[in-house]
C-alpha cells in the first residue's frame, strides 16, 4: 500500500532555488529543496523562522514578493497519469490554493464575506453571482462557521480571527482545488482555536481527498497530524521521513535538537533545552553543512560535504553525512 | 438607518465649525489695522464721509453687539451690500459661483484623468523608465507656477489654434465647456502631481498587500483584480487627498481666474481686495471657507460609505 502511494507523486519539487538580490547583494533563502507530494497526504514543513518554509510555498503557488525570484528548479504535477511542468499562474486556483498565516490582513475589508467565498466559484467556474453566493453560504457551514446567512453579510473585520481562518479555508475550498499550501495556519490564532483550526483541516482533507503541505515550527502539530514530514535548515531540506520514524529516530542532528529543544511538562519544571547558536546569516553561510558551526558532532569532513539527500531506509532520506553519530550521540 | 444618523451627526459636528468661520470673516475686517471706515473709503476721503460711514455701518457698537449682528444676517442669507458695485453680495457671488464651480469641478475631473492612468501605470512599471518619466514629469508640474502654465497654454493653444476663447465664459454650455477647458487643465496640471504620487504609492502598497496576494492565490488576475480588490482598496487614500487639496484649488482658482480673465469668485475676491471691498471679500472668503467645510464632510461621508471599518457611529 505504501509503494502503492509511493508511485503516484501528485507534486515533484526539484533542486528549487529562489533568490534575493538586495543592492547586488545576493541571498538565497530556498537552496537545492527537493520534495515529492503523494496524493492524500499531509506533509509537515518544519524549521526556524527565516529557514525558508514559507518561501518555498509562495515559489510553488508564484506568488514570490517583489525582488524574490525563483532562478532554478523545476516543479510538475501530475494529472491523470502524467508529469507535466507545473505553471503556477495556471494552477493557482484551479489545481492549487493557499491559506495563509494572518487572516486578518489576507482578507480584502472592502467586501462581504459571502462575495469573497462567492469570488472563487464565479471566477473559476462560471458559476453565475447568485448562485455561488448560495454556495459560500453552504461552503461556510461545510468549515463551521456557525449562522453563515447572516455571518455571510459580514465584512472580514466583524469576524474574530478564528472565523476569519475559517472564512479563509472557505475562499480556498471554493477554488475546488485538491492541493491546499498552508503556511502556518494557526500561529495568529488562540491555542483554544489552533486545535479546532487544524481538526478542520484534517476533517476537510478526509472528506475532500485533498493534499496537504502544513508549514508549522510546531512539532506536537506535525507529529499529531502529518503523515510525512521535512525539515528545512537555512534554506535546505535537510531531512525527510514518514513523521513517526523522523521523530523516533532522527536522521539528522538539526532534527534531533530540533526534537529535543520542544519544552515538556515535567513536574518541578525542567530546564528549557536550546540549539546552541543561531541560524546562519543567509548572507554569509557556512561551507559544506550549514549546520555544522551549531552540531555537536561536526567533523572536518563536515565543511566540504556537498549537498544532497541520502536514503537512510525505504523512505527516509537525510543530508547529513554521519548519521550514524546522532543514534550513538544520544545514547551517551 | 445608521447611515442617515451618521450622515446627521456629522452635519451637526460641523455648525461650531461654521460659526467659527463666521467669526473669523468677521474679525477680518476688526483685526486689520486702522480705522476700518477709513480703510474702505481711502486715504483721500473727507472727514464727514468716513464719519457717515462709521454710523451707517454702525462700527461705534460693541464688537459683540457687531458679531451677533453680523452672524445674525449670515444665517438669513444677508452678506451685506457691495460699496463699488452697490448691490448685495449674495447677488454677487451668485453671478459668480457657477464659473468657479466650473472651474473646479472641470480641474478635478481633467486632473483624476491624468493622475489615475499616470499612478496606476507609475506603480505597475514600478522604478521602469515609465515610473521615472512620470516622476519628472509630475515634478515639473508641481515646480510650474499656475499663471505661468496658463500664459503658456494660452500663447501656444489657444491664440495659434483659435479652439478656446482667451477671455471670459460664454452664454451657452458648449461655450462654457471651451472657455473653461484651458483653465481647468491648468489647474489640473497643478493638483495632479500629488495626485499621482500618492496615487502610485497607494497602489504599489495595495498590490503588494496581503489580501490581494490571496486573491490571486485563489486564481483572480487580470482586470477583475486590478478593479474588485486593488482600485477599491487604492482610492480611499485618494478621497481624504482630494478633501485636502480643496484649500490649494481655492488659492489656485483665484490665479486662474484672473490669467484667463475668468469672471468668477477668484477674480471678483482679487477686484474687491484690491477696491477694499470689504462686504464682497468676506462674502468670498465665507463662501471658500464654507465650500472647504462641506468637501471635507463629503470625503468623510464617502468614505464611510466605502469602507465598512468605518464605524458610523
Amino acid at each position: 500500500m505504501v509503494e502503492g502511494r509511493m508511485s503516484k507523486p501528485l507534486l515533484i519539487v526539484e533542486d528549487l532555488r529562489v533568490e534575493i538580490n538586495r543592492h547586488g547583494s545576493i541571498v538565497t533563502p530556498v537552496d537545492e529543496v527537493s520534495f515529492e507530494l503523494q496524493q492524500g497526504e499531509i506533509l509537515g514543513l518544519v524549521g526556524e523562522s527565516g529557514s525558508g518554509k514559507t518561501l518555498t510555498l509562495k515559489a510553488l503557488m508564484g506568488l514570490l514578493p517583489p525582488g524574490v525570484v525563483q532562478v532554478g528548479g523545476s516543479i510538475s504535477s501530475r494529472s491523470g497519469d502524467v508529469l507535466q511542468p507545473l505553471d503556477p499562474e495556471k494552477a493557482r486556483g484551479r489545481i492549487m490554493a493557499m491559506i495563509f498565516q494572518e487572516p486578518a490582513t489576507a482578507l480584502n475589508p472592502l467586501r462581504r464575506v459571502r462575495d469573497l467565498i462567492a469570488e472563487p466559484f464565479i471566477v473559476g467556474h462560471g458559476v453565475a453571482r447568485n448562485e455561488a453566493r448560495a454556495k459560500a453560504v453552504a461552503l461556510m457551514r461545510a468549515v463551521g462557521i456557525p449562522d453563515p446567512e447572516q455571518r455571510s453579510r459580514a465584512y472580514p473585520h466583524q469576524l474574530s480571527g478564528g472565523l476569519r481562518q475559517r472564512v479563509m479555508i472557505a475562499m480556498a475550498l471554493a477554488t475546488e482545488s485538491t492541493l491546499l499550501l498552508c503556511d502556518e495556519p494557526t500561529t495568529a490564532l488562540d491555542v483554544t482555536i489552533q486545535d479546532q483550526i487544524l481538526g478542520l483541516l484534517v476533517e476537510l482533507k478526509r472528506e475532500r481527498d485533498l493534499t496537504l503541505v502544513l508549514v508549522t515550527h510546531d512539532l506536537a502539530v506535525v507529529s499529531e497530524l502529518c503523515d510525512r514530514v521535512a525539515v528545512m535548515y537555512a534554506g535546505r531540506i535537510v531531512e525527510t521521513g514518514a513523521t513517526a520514524d523522523v521523530f523516533a529516530n532522527p536522521g539528522h542532528p538539526y532534527t534531533a535538537a530540533l526534537l529535543a529543544a520542544v519544552p515538556r511538562f515535567e513536574p518541578g519544571g525542567g530546564d528549557l533545552t536550546t540549539i546552541g547558536g543561531s541560524p546562519p546569516d543567509l548572507r554569509n553561510v557556512p561551507s559544506g553543512c550549514r549546520f555544522r558551526t551549531r552540531c555537536q558532532y561536526a567533523f572536518e569532513e563536515c565543511a566540504t560535504a556537498g549537498h544532497r539527500l541520502t536514503h537512510v531506509a525505504d523512505e527516509r532520506q537525510t543530508a547529513c553525512i554521519h548519521p550514524a553519530w546522532i543514534e550513538r550521540g544520544v545514547a551517551i | 438607518m445608521a447611515r442617515y444618523g451618521f450622515i446627521a451627526k456629522r452635519v451637526a459636528g460641523i455648525v461650531p465649525l461654521l460659526l467659527g468661520v463666521i467669526f473669523a470673516v468677521f474679525a477680518l475686517q476688526h483685526v486689520t489695522p486702522g480705522d476700518p471706515a477709513r480703510l474702505i473709503l481711502g486715504a483721500r476721503a473727507s472727514e464727514e464721509a468716513v464719519e457717515e460711514l462709521r454710523s451707517e455701518l454702525r462700527f461705534d457698537d460693541p464688537v459683540v453687539t457687531q458679531f451677533v449682528r453680523y452672524a445674525g444676517n449670515v444665517f438669513q442669507g444677508d452678506l451685506g451690500r457691495s460699496l463699488r458695485a452697490s448691490k448685495p453680495v449674495t447677488s454677487i457671488i451668485a453671478d459668480r459661483l457657477p464659473v468657479t464651480l466650473w472651474l473646479l469641478g472641470a480641474g478635478v475631473v481633467l486632473s483624476l484623468l491624468i493622475s489615475i492612468p499616470l499612478g496606476t501605470l507609475a506603480a505597475m512599471r514600478q522604478a521602469g523608465w515609465a515610473d521615472h518619466a512620470i516622476r519628472g514629469v509630475s515634478l515639473l508640474g508641481l515646480t510650474l507656477p499656475p499663471f505661468w502654465v496658463g500664459i503658456m497654454l494660452l500663447l501656444f493653444l489657444a491664440l495659434p489654434t483659435g479652439w478656446f476663447p482667451i477671455t471670459g465664459f460664454g452664454d451657452t454650455f458648449s461655450e462654457h465647456l471651451r472657455s473653461i477647458t484651458l483653465p481647468a487643465l491648468t489647474l489640473a496640471i497643478s493638483l495632479a502631481p500629488i495626485q499621482i504620487r500618492s496615487l502610485r504609492s497607494a497602489m504599489i502598497e495595495v498590490v503588494e498587500s496581503d489580501a490581494v496576494t490571496t486573491a490571486r492565490s485563489l486564481g483572480i488576475k487580470g482586470w477583475r483584480l486590478v478593479s474588485r480588490h486593488v482600485i477599491p482598496n487604492a482610492v480611499l487614500p485618494m478621497i481624504t487627498l482630494l478633501a485636502v487639496e480643496v484649500g490649494y484649488m481655492l488659492f489656485g482658482a483665484v490665479v486662474v481666474e484672473a490669467t484667463f480673465s475668468l469672471p468668477g469668485l477668484g477674480s471678483e475676491m482679487i477686484t474687491a481686495v484690491a477696491g477694499r471691498d470689504f462686504a464682497v471679500v468676506q462674502g468670498i472668503t465665507l463662501v471658500f471657507a464654507v465650500m472647504v467645510v462641506a468637501i471635507h464632510l463629503l470625503a468623510d461621508i464617502a468614505l464611510a460609505f466605502i469602507d465598512p471599518r468605518v464605524e458610523m457611529a
